[in-house]
């Protein structure tokens, strides 16, 4: 924690010596980034940006329950300290939920998510290497030609400090790239590709470039597909949205409000259909996972939950305030989303002589969170029929991620995507397909 | 007053609660007024501090150097007021931001530098670095300097929140968790959770000073069940730019959260299949927004990614369908006085009788297409970037009642609520999805219910198939990406309509 900022410093000294407070927490973040936006291969904008925010967390006793506020303070604020203080006081003690523990001391472990590549006046140098490389790519596929690309290159440091001792910081790194690429053809086509990564050596823009512009090529000739019920892979960049349900029903929050479907230590709603197990870890520890940290909003520290081991839920992931209600250890914040390899080749999963249609993007998927019914348009996908592969766009699949997870068939090769690890793909049977 | 003046006060106040309580009072006047010093002051302000000088000061000083430069100053700040049944809350809504960005344009391409402070000597920096680091390129375009104008602006309300005390206005909350609660064994969890957000703006260019006070109202209430292991739920929201008036459901309102909780234990998953669809005003104007909106976002013509383009002046729609982006609305959560490079807000018509007559511009695609400017040059925050970006867009209303939408439709669906949608301004697909469907035959309901429904399609297809357009309307609020970033208050509706659509 920056002892040497003065605005801390100050607001340390406001919440450590008033006695109405019972507990206090003070986040500070700063921002700084590089910008680029080019239309085709010309500049159409740089933007630098740099900021601090200082959020003070205040807890007071209200009779039985415990209240909280926060407020913020920018830059130049330093004036208003003791009011924003006062402020805080003041609306802690209107409210309260049942009383809890803020984390105490405890060391920080060390999470790599920091690329000196993207760091202080080496970002502007990055962003523009980044750049060239991206305009070398983007014009040199046949067919293809580039629409824009937008480039953020920037880094957090985040301090926290509460009043239960535990003090920490930790910076984090992150590179983000949109490409749009055109296709002429029978139908004219666009590939839209955003990828994030904590540092460069993670983000490949060749790969990136050329598989946005294959994509591109293949839309110019794609298809509906044809309606029905038959097996649909789902790539590795859809996953995570997939599985989004899993992920709300397994919080503490949700188990705490008494508002999910899972119990700890009872197999999940998932029928099994001649799927292979499902296994699910949220891992902040991951190294250059884009959700990693090294604490959590609140100072839990970053590690690997197992969330669910063989259909099984083992852990919910919980922060400190609804741990202390569930009496169980918090985890902190979800985080990155960490899957074990599958029994089945990549190949296999779009084997067979019948159709299987094997979706790279969806449209957007959006899955009922309370049910787990899901239906979305296919953006890119290719149908797989006696040893032939046809491009497709359009048509929906749908179906719900519960019942299809018992059918669920994860491929042996596994990828990392920033914020996911796991499998390239998953096969899913019984869901329906709505096209031609 | 000082905080150990306060605390004086507050021992003389009695027992620590009421003291709180008592000192609240004191406190919260003095936040909301330090809030309203450091945010751009309150309502009825004319430009806040000697902020506007100081953008004004510098915006001279870069176009010494460059052929135009501009100032915008953007800060959001609220309180958040929530009830449950595990609690209370009161504190600062989220996101709290504020800052500056300074622009300039070298002849070629703009160039920004953006900064979470407000004060003088920070801004100088900025500035300083935008003049060292950016030379003056080749002049490929002109921008043409807007008319002279200096002018404040309000969000006309009747109970402005900054004169309500906080305890009044967690009362408030607290009154209205009583009266939407249900009674009805099912219900696990029940919140109500009402946000005030001050947004302040002031843009600052050679020609303009222009500078908005605006306060959103979000009052959301969500209630969420199980019935033998199935989910159920209903969410029923008001959110608009106005006062306090707006922090409670009306009884039309509370009486379709119940009902929509109720029935929600039935949805069963959709039939995928093409129906004949009514849709109601907050799913026509999804259509309206994911359909034609993004698509007209001029930017895209400039990036040769819109369709559009290749329409400007021709059929892409019924006859009877007209469409309009109208950020000038009183009162709409999509609504601003001046968009964030100084235009002045005013309606644009984009489809007139089915034709598409005018796309959405921000300056840059304006300026690189040499083509009048519409006020939609929106940023989520002074952190990002301007872009093209849709307000309140809506159907114009038609000529039917609503009532005959209904009778006509021998077998179809009634499309209500909305989640969300993309956009495919290249393709002109569209996917969004609905929150339920009811059944419909012979005009009247079944009583089936199918929940969520994803619509998806050909734009020019599914706004040629319209064959009714209702006189009613209605908008709804919601938050608008650019792609899935960039978020921006919005809003979508206009009339109920009939048309045919894919849904599964």
């Amino acid at each position: 924690m920056s002892t040497r900022d003065p605005q801390v410093a100050a607001l340390r000294a406001a919440l450590t010596g008033d006695k109405r407070i019972r507990g206090w927490q003070i986040q500070r973040v700063r921002r700084a980034g590089f910008q680029t936006y080019l239309v085709r291969t010309e500049p159409e904008s740089e933007r630098r940006t740099e900021g601090v925010t200082t959020e003070a967390t205040v807890f007071v006793e209200n009779g039985d329950k415990l209240g909280r506020a926060g407020v913020t303070l920018f830059a130049g604020d330093g004036a208003a300290v003791a009011d924003k203080v006062e402020a805080a006081v003041f609306m802690a003690g209107l409210g309260g939920d049942q009383p809890w523990s803020l984390p105490a001391a405890s060391p920080v472990p060390a999470v790599a998510t920091f690329d000196p590549a993207l760091s202080g006046d080496r970002a502007r140098a990055t962003a523009r290497e980044l750049a060239a490389a991206w305009r070398t790519e983007a014009v040199a596929h046949a067919g293809v030609r580039p629409s824009s690309m937008e480039l953020f290159c920037g880094e957090d440091t985040v301090s926290l400090e509460n009043s239960a001792g535990f003090a920490g910081e930790w910076r984090g790194t992150r590179v983000s790239l949109l490409t749009l690429l055109l296709a002429d053809g029978e139908k004219p086509s666009e590939r839209y590709s955003w990828e994030e990564r904590r540092r460069v050596s993670d983000l490949d823009v060749r790969r990136i470039v050329a598989r946005a512009a294959e994509e591109a090529r293949d839309l110019t000739r794609a298809v509906v597909p044809p309606s029905g019920q038959y097996p649909v892979v789902i790539d590795a960049a859809e996953i995570a949205a997939l599985l989004n349900p899993i992920q709300v029903h397994s919080s503490g929050d949700s188990l705490y409000q008494k508002s999910s479907r899972f119990e700890l230590g009872k197999p999940l709603p998932i029928e099994a259909k001649g799927g292979e197990p499902f296994s699910l870890a949220t891992n902040a520890a991951l190294p250059y996972g884009l959700q990693s940290y090294a604490f959590d909003g609140t100072g839990i520290g970053g590690r690997r939950v197992e969330i669910v081991k063989d259909g099984v839920f083992t852990n919910a992931w919980v922060g400190k305030q609804q741990a202390d209600y569930l009496k169980v250890a918090a985890t902190g914040a979800f985080s990155n989303w960490e899957l074990p390899a599958g029994k089945t080749p990549l190949a296999d999963l779009t084997g067979g002589d019948g159709p299987v249609l094997y979706v790279r993007n969806f449209s957007w998927l959006t899955p009922d969170q309370a049910r787990g019914n899901f239906g979305s348009e296919v953006r890119v996908g290719y149908l797989y029929e006696k040893g032939a592969r046809k491009p497709i766009k359009g048509g929906t699949v749908s179906g719900n991620v519960f019942a299809a997870l018992g059918t669920a068939k994860w491929s042996k090769e596994t990828v990392f995507l920033g914020e996911y690890s796991g499998p390239a793909a998953v096969r899913l049977e019984g869901l329906t397909v709505a096209g031609g | 007053m000082s905080p150990l003046d306060r605390r004086q006060f507050l021992i003389r106040g009695g027992t620590s609660l009421a003291g709180v309580l008592v000192a609240g009072s004191l406190a919260e006047q003095m936040f909301l007024a330090s809030s309203s010093r450091a945010a751009g002051n309150g309502n009825g302000a004319a430009f806040p501090g000697s902020l506007p000088d100081d953008l004004a000061t510098l915006v001279a000083d870069l176009e010494r150097k460059f052929p135009y430069a501009s100032a915008l100053y953007m800060s959001q700040a609220g309180i958040s007021i929530s009830r449950d049944r595990n609690g209370k809350r009161v504190s600062e809504a989220g996101f709290p931001s504020r800052g500056v960005t300074l622009r300039v344009f070298d002849g070629a391409t703009f160039h920004e530098a953006a900064v979470g402070s407000t004060t003088p000597d920070e801004l100088r920096a900025a500035a300083k670095r935008l003049l060292n680091d950016v030379p003056v390129g080749k002049a490929v375009h002109r921008i043409e300097p807007m008319p002279k104008l200096t002018q404040h602006w309000t969000t006309p309300m009747e109970r402005d929140p900054v004169t309500v005390p906080l305890a009044d206005r967690l009362a408030l909350v607290e009154r209205e968790f009583e009266r939407v609660s249900i009674d009805d064994p099912r219900v696990r969890s029940l919140r109500v959770a009402t946000d005030t957000i001050e947004v302040r703006r002031v843009f600052v260019d050679r020609t303009r000073r222009l500078s908005n006070a605006r306060t959103i109202i979000q009052h959301n209430v969500f209630a969420f069940g199980f019935d033998k292991g199935k989910p159920g739920f209903a969410f029923v929201r008001r959110n608009a730019q106005g006062g306090l008036e707006l922090a409670a459901l009306t009884d039309a309102q509370v009486e379709r959260m119940r009902k929509d909780f109720a029935e929600s234990f039935g949805a069963e998953p959709m039939q995928a299949g093409t129906y004949d669809v009514v849709m109601a005003p907050p799913v026509s104007g999804l259509l309206a927004h994911e359909s034609f909106g993004h698509g007209v976002e001029m930017d895209q013509f400039v990036k040769e990614r819109a369709k559009a383009r290749e329409f400007l002046g021709k059929k892409v729609a019924s006859p009877i369908v007209t469409m309009l982006d109208d950020p000038s609305m009183a009162g709409a959560r999509g609504s601003y006085p001046f968009d964030d490079e100084g235009m002045v807000s005013e309606p644009t018509t984009i489809l007139e009788n089915g034709i598409f007559v005018r796309p959405l511009t921000d300056l840059m695609s304006a300026t690189w297409l040499g083509t009048p400017r519409t006020p939609n040059g929106r940023s989520q925050a002074w952190d990002r970037k301007v872009y093209a970006r849709m307000s309140n867009t809506f159907f114009a209303r038609g000529k039917s009642e609503p009532a005959e939408l209904f009778e006509s439709l021998q077998d179809g669906l009634y499309l209500e609520g909305f989640r969300n949608g993309i956009e495919d301004p290249q393709g002109w697909g569209i996917q969004f999805t609905a929150s339920t469907a009811r059944e419909v035959k012979g005009g009247k309901f079944t009583g089936k219910l199918f929940a969520p429904v994803t619509v998806t399609g050909y734009v020019p297809e599914i706004l040629s198939n319209v064959t009714m357009v209702a006189n009613d309307f209605e908008l709804e609020p919601g938050t608008c990406g650019k792609g899935h970033k960039e978020f921006v208050p919005v809003t979508s509706g206009g009339p109920h309509i009939r048309t045919r659509a894919r849904c599964s």
